[in-house]
């Protein structure tokens, strides 16, 4: 019996050591590898407010540990130094983060001329990722006030229902699923995805759209696509965020 | 009971929203100063790129261009050629070197 008590007892501390196992719901907003990140405090706002922990780290290679993670958004890499490609570890490292179905990876790019050259690290990185999207050198963009789309992919969970999304849109994604197209462009989307397939990846052409300088999402259009980058994976079903208590369990089956 | 915790989060998230929208709109006052040998150089065309688009200004007789910008960050032309490097786009004074 003593030997059991103290097996048991063993176990708790060892419990306590360890802490609380990683949830993989939280959110990496990477800006590292030389990236671009404006403020993302309504971004930021909308992740905590659905449960998750909004973490923004811009080191020079990605974090070691992905497994708290269940979205990550990579912001604009190569902006500043358009050498600073990612690194075969790190590709390996997100390929197999994103092996399952329940993580996605966001890619955020920039129009040309505030990109640059840089824009050769987001292509490679897309590249390695999988190849199902491909970045492409975009033209323009039309600012914080274009608010019209000339088509919505509404077969697509991610925008499904939701309209007006292309706003301060570079139409530079290829390949992949369209989701949104802006009007000046109607042959290159501003956003894409992989679908609801592995790996479940998702193009944005600009950074404003989650970024507060425009304030986009302040629009319940953009709010809700926000949303469902995170809750809506590719596995198919929404991702379970709340966090309840004994007493609300015991309430809910008296 | 989800429906009330999904309730609480979407109340959650539009406090936020409204706690941080004022702070998120304010636009970037961008100064620049196009030198050329320390002193002021006239009429050079300068496009200031940002995150949110880009805008085309003129310089001054003090070599002074002064505009404002979404975006932390900044590219700038002078004359159609690209300067390299980036600019904080919120700082008080660019001096810019035109060769």
């Amino acid at each position: 019996m003593k030997k059991i008590l103290a097996l048991l007892g063993a176990l708790a501390i060892a419990g306590i050591l360890a802490g609380p196992a990683a949830a993989q719901t939280d959110v990496l907003f990477y800006s590292g590898h030389s990236g671009y990140a404006d403020t993302h405090t309504q971004f930021g706002a909308i992740m905590n407010g659905l449960g998750a922990n909004f973490v923004t780290d811009s080191s020079p290679t990605l974090p070691a540990d992905l497994s708290p993670y269940q979205l990550i958004l990579i912001s604009v890499p190569g902006w500043s130094d358009p050498n600073d490609y990612f690194g075969a570890g790190e590709v390996a490292q997100l390929n197999a983060f994103l092996a399952d179905d329940a993580h996605r990876v966001v890619l955020i790019g920039e129009w040309d001329g505030f990109y640059g050259q840089g824009q050769q690290v987001l292509e490679q990185l897309a590249a390695d990722l999988g190849g199902v999207l491909s970045f492409s050198p975009g033209v323009y963009d039309n600012g914080c006030y274009a608010y019209q789309c000339a088509a919505t992919n509404t077969s697509d969970p991610l925008v499904d229902g939701l309209s007006g999304l292309c706003k301060a849109a570079t139409s530079v994604w290829d390949l992949g699923t369209p989701v949104s197209y802006p009007v000046e462009n109607t042959i290159l989307p501003f956003v894409v995805s992989n679908g609801t397939d592995v790996p479940c990846i998702v193009g944005i052409g600009d950074s404003n759209v989650l970024s507060d300088p425009c304030n986009h999402l302040a629009d319940p259009n953009t709010l809700e696509f926000a949303r469902r980058l995170y809750l809506v994976t590719c596995s198919g079903e929404p991702t379970a965020t709340e966090n309840t208590t004994w007493g609300a369990v015991k309430a809910n089956f008296r | 009971m989800h429906r009330a915790l999904r309730t609480l989060a979407a109340i959650a998230v539009f406090c936020s929203l409204i706690a941080v929208g004022g702070s998120a709109l304010a636009a970037n006052v961008v100064n620049i100063k196009v030198v050329h040998d320390g002193q002021p150089v006239n009429a050079v065309q300068v496009e200031i790129l940002s995150a949110a688009g880009s805008t085309q200004h003129v310089t001054n007789d003090l070599g002074l261009v002064n505009a404002s910008t979404e975006g932390s960050y900044i590219r700038v032309k002078l004359d159609g050629v690209m300067v390299e490097g980036v600019f904080l786009a919120g700082q008080d004074l660019i001096t810019i070197e035109k060769n």
